[in-house]
């Protein structure tokens, strides 16, 4: 308990409890509700299969914003990590090794190069990260020419990443599980945690005293990437191919999903943990919407209206955006 | 004669085609209080951010207890033993007063996770040894009073050992009764044999508390003087006109 | 003259330093088939629409801001106009041009009224008008046969929306830089503090410029809409950040205080004319993608490095 509050703001919580976790029982309770259908198990593993991906994009983008700075080129990433984990053609265990850690230190590097631009060369990190979806998409449409992926043979071992089940979780979920807590630990009882926080609080004091600011941002930033990368990699394993033209824009939902679960968009205040805990409620009502039969483009309109109404119900609270 | 803690020779520091300070040269000794006066733009903030390891000067030398230093970022002059008290604070306004204390010098376990219940103790300690009233130690900073913030920063400044502070407009913001304990505090800090460098807007407050007193204009030291005997009139002179005429050095 | 008076004009800056426009022309010369009339023809087409949304997107810049929404609009406004034509063209013109000023004013409050960063305001304003837009048309174009509202691209030798947009740039440019209103959007983006103690009302100047950026994108949603004969709702995609490296290449910065109509047409016809070219050399869509995210990222990274050496 020390440690949550060391980190010197409060969530928004009702009696003990995070209010984010109250708003993810009452959207269970409502979706069972609402329609007979989301509670049936084979639903319910879908909606955790779907927050999984986007959950760990939302992860890195908490981390980055906890210090301050957007990440919105994490859809482009979880793509070409996705594209690059097929291309290697994991037909045998040890290429399926190569699949997972070369993705995975490409989205890193990504991170890095973004990294550097925000912080060493103090660019804007929306415009920066865009710009960067953009030109990964583009190189990556260009090294495919714009093919579907569709290696053949993949190994079993490379397609184990998502189909396993631990005692009947799939394998996604656990290593989503697996890192909401690594990372809730890493940010609430590290060193480099405490000073992420610290540089999103105020990035003057930070370097002030002492901070190593470039370091530890860019840090922030190669971190979302990796995850953006795992996010990819998992992807290609759950479904065996990519047609790259299909760009699944995940950074919103992320967005959202990181903004309800009550990270601050000034910096300074988050929890990877909330943020999965919201994550889950943009996938239920996600979820929902698609049974009651609405389509993409509704879901996207819910979408940003739930961003706007979470950005100014905690603007509201906090008295400052 | 002791060696000074601090010795700047001949600084100077532009910044594009603007000459912050255009050559300054000053002493600080262990147990003296040398108060730095002077109008705004006069490069007092240039001089303290130099000293305190926030830029490095152009040209010139600093030494510290007698050992020439080449300041790159802040954390090098903490780890030469000078502290600096700046005007805003420097408080992170989202993390805790624990937090804030240990601030960028968090004390560790292994594999760098955070000793959180040592940390607290400690700033505990020193600041109730300040500030006996302070008890709420884990409330965000953003929710405390300026002497409480103000507390903070000093605190920790005096807990890690100190050779040289540094203070910045320290009264500026606080109530009388309150300035009257930083004077104290001052007073106590000297005793220790700490060499204080304190920036202020106050002629009569410095006087007060200043062992010597430099007059800064336009980016040069107009001169030295002793506080004792020194009147105010003859201080905001130096500041004004920027001439040491009729004045004891 | 001596040289180096010359060199700083901006005049001279706009042509052949940022963006080096007459360098690009002059290479481009060297391309089978640049300067036909044919190639010309369609050249100004295209910037014609992005240049409306160009020259909003400078003025919201200069007043500091940011508008992410453009795109959307512009796509929300070809097809608002296509529906409403059944009740005649300036129905169908207004409405679109009230959608996208409706669109900015929204804007507008969520940043000064409700204090978020613009980016992300607009960001989920583009959402929400993108998703709107897709579910009422339920993702698929809508079809115009409407001769009148076709007519709207014509025009010999001179397009129509050139011609718009040539009024528009002057408008924008005379209110910029001869009324009062133009120097106040200035000042509210150099600084906002100041101006607001100086009398200004900033955030009804804010609101304003963020109701111009979406009128304008509306505008040359309609004007698109007519080119290609349809409304689609999934047009637009790329519409920011060209609008954005346009106007970063023209002088504006993400800062704020800073642009010009004159850069913003400068920077423009770069844009245009680069992609004209890339499509000449018959490169697929994602060299286009690729050039344009890689440029719009080297310049940002040096605005945000003049940014650390020029502190104001």
């Amino acid at each position: 308990m020390t440690s949550m509050t060391a980190l010197g703001f409060r969530s928004w919580r009702i009696g003990y409890l995070p209010a984010i976790y109250i708003i993810l029982i009452v959207v269970i309770i409502g979706a069972g509700l609402t329609s007979d259908r989301f509670l049936l198990p084979s639903n319910l593993i879908a909606v955790f299969q779907q927050a999984v991906i986007t959950g760990i994009v939302a992860l890195g983008m908490t981390i980055v914003l906890i210090g301050g700075q957007f990440d919105l080129s994490t859809g482009a990433v979880v793509m070409m990590s996705a594209v690059m984990a097929l291309l290697i053609s994991p037909d045998s265990a040890v290429a399926a090794i190569l699949a997972v850690f070369i993705p995975i230190l490409a989205g890193a590097a990504v991170g890095v190069v973004n990294g550097l631009a925000v912080y060493a060369v103090r660019a804007n990190s929306i415009v920066v990260t865009i710009g960067m979806q953009f030109l990964i998409v583009g190189l990556v449409l260009a090294a495919v020419s714009g093919q579907h992926v569709y290696p053949e043979n993949l190994a079993a071992s490379f397609r184990a990443i998502a189909t396993t089940r631990i005692f009947g979780i799939p394998m996604p979920v656990v290593i989503f599980a697996a890192l909401v807590a690594l990372l809730s630990v890493l940010m609430s009882k590290t060193v480099f945690g405490r000073h992420v926080y610290a540089i999103g609080g105020d990035i003057e004091t930070a370097r002030k005293a002492g901070i190593r600011v470039i370091q530890i941002g860019t840090l922030t930033f190669a971190l979302s990437g990796a995850l953006a990368a795992l996010a990819g990699v998992i992807i290609a394993a759950l479904v065996g191919h990519v047609d790259p033209t299909a760009i699944a824009k995940y950074e919103f939902p992320a967005l959202t999903a990181v903004v309800l679960g009550g990270t601050s968009l000034s910096g300074g205040e988050g929890r990877p943990a909330e943020t999965a805990a919201a994550i889950l409620v943009v996938s239920v009502i996600t979820n929902l919407m698609t049974i009651m039969n609405y389509q993409y483009p509704v879901q996207l309109l819910v979408q940003g209206i739930l961003l706007t109404g979470a950005v100014a119900f905690y603007a509201y609270r906090r008295g400052h955006a | 004669m002791t060696a000074p803690i601090i010795e700047l020779v001949d600084i100077a520091k532009s910044f594009g085609g603007i000459r912050a300070l255009k050559g300054v040269s000053l002493s600080i000794f262990p147990g003296e209080v040398m108060a730095l006066v002077g109008h705004n733009g006069a490069g007092k903030s240039v001089l303290v951010q130099i000293i305190s390891g926030v830029f490095s000067a152009d040209k010139g030398t600093m030494l510290v207890a007698g050992q020439p230093v080449q300041f790159r970022n802040p954390a090098d002059a903490r780890d030469a033993a000078i502290e600096t008290i700046y005007q805003t604070l420097a408080l992170a306004d989202n993390l805790d007063a624990t937090a804030n204390f240990f601030l960028g010098r968090e004390l560790r376990k292994a594999f760098g996770f955070l000793d959180t219940r040592r940390m607290k103790d400690v700033a505990a300690r020193a600041l109730q040894a300040l500030n006996p009233e302070f008890i709420d130690i884990e409330r965000p900073v953003r929710q405390m009073s300026g002497g409480q913030r103000q507390a903070i920063a000093i605190a920790r400044a005096v807990h890690f050992n100190a050779r040289c502070l540094i203070m910045d407009e320290p009264t500026a913001a606080l109530g009388p009764r309150e300035t009257a304990e930083v004077g104290e505090l001052i007073l106590r800090l000297r005793q220790k044999g700490l060499g204080i460098l304190l920036v202020s807007h106050d002629v009569r407050d410095v006087i007060r508390l200043a062992n010597r007193i430099a007059v800064m204009k336009s980016g040069q030291l107009v001169g030295v003087v002793d506080a004792e005997g020194a009147n105010e009139d003859s201080i905001v002179n130096m500041i004004i006109r920027g001439s040491a005429k009729g004045i004891r050095h | 003259m001596r040289a180096s008076s010359l060199t700083s004009k901006p005049i001279f800056i706009h042509l052949f330093v940022k963006p080096p426009l007459v360098p690009l022309l002059l290479a481009a010369s060297f391309l089978d088939g640049f300067w036909t009339s044919g190639n010309l023809r369609t050249l100004m087409e295209s910037i014609s629409t992005d240049g409306l949304i160009v020259i909003g997107m400078t003025i919201v810049m200069i007043a500091g801001g940011f508008d992410l929404s453009v795109g959307a609009v512009m796509a929300m406004g070809g097809v608002a106009a296509i529906v409403l034509l059944p009740f005649g063209l300036p129905i169908g013109l207004l409405g679109a041009v009230f959608a996208g000023g409706l669109a900015g004013y929204l804007n507008g409050l969520q940043v000064t009224w409700l204090r978020i960063n613009p980016f992300i305001a607009t960001l989920s304003m583009m959402v929400i008008v993108r998703g709107a837009t897709l579910a009422y048309t339920d993702t698929r174009p809508v079809v115009s046969l409407d001769e009148n509202f076709l007519l709207l691209n014509g025009g010999r030798p001179v397009p129509l929306p050139f011609l718009v947009l040539v009024i528009v740039a002057i408008l924008a440019h005379v209110a910029l830089t001869q009324r009062p209103w133009g120097r106040h959007v200035y000042a509210v983006g150099a600084g906002e503090l100041a101006a607001a103690m100086s009398g200004l009302k900033t955030a009804r100047l804010k609101r304003q410029c963020y109701v111009l950026s979406g009128v304008l994108a509306g505008l040359a949603g309609v004007l698109l809409a007519s080119r290609l004969g349809t409304g689609s709702p999934i047009i637009g995609e790329a519409t920011p950040l060209i609008a954005a490296a346009a106007a970063l290449l023209g002088g504006a910065s993400l800062r704020g205080g800073e642009g010009s109509v004159a850069g913003a047409i400068a920077g423009l016809i770069f844009v245009g004319c680069l992609i004209n070219v890339l499509n000449l050399l018959d490169m697929p869509s994602y060299y286009q993608r690729m050039t344009i995210g890689g440029l719009l990222l080297l310049l940002v990274v040096t605005d945000g490095t003049l940014m650390r050496l020029q502190p104001r």
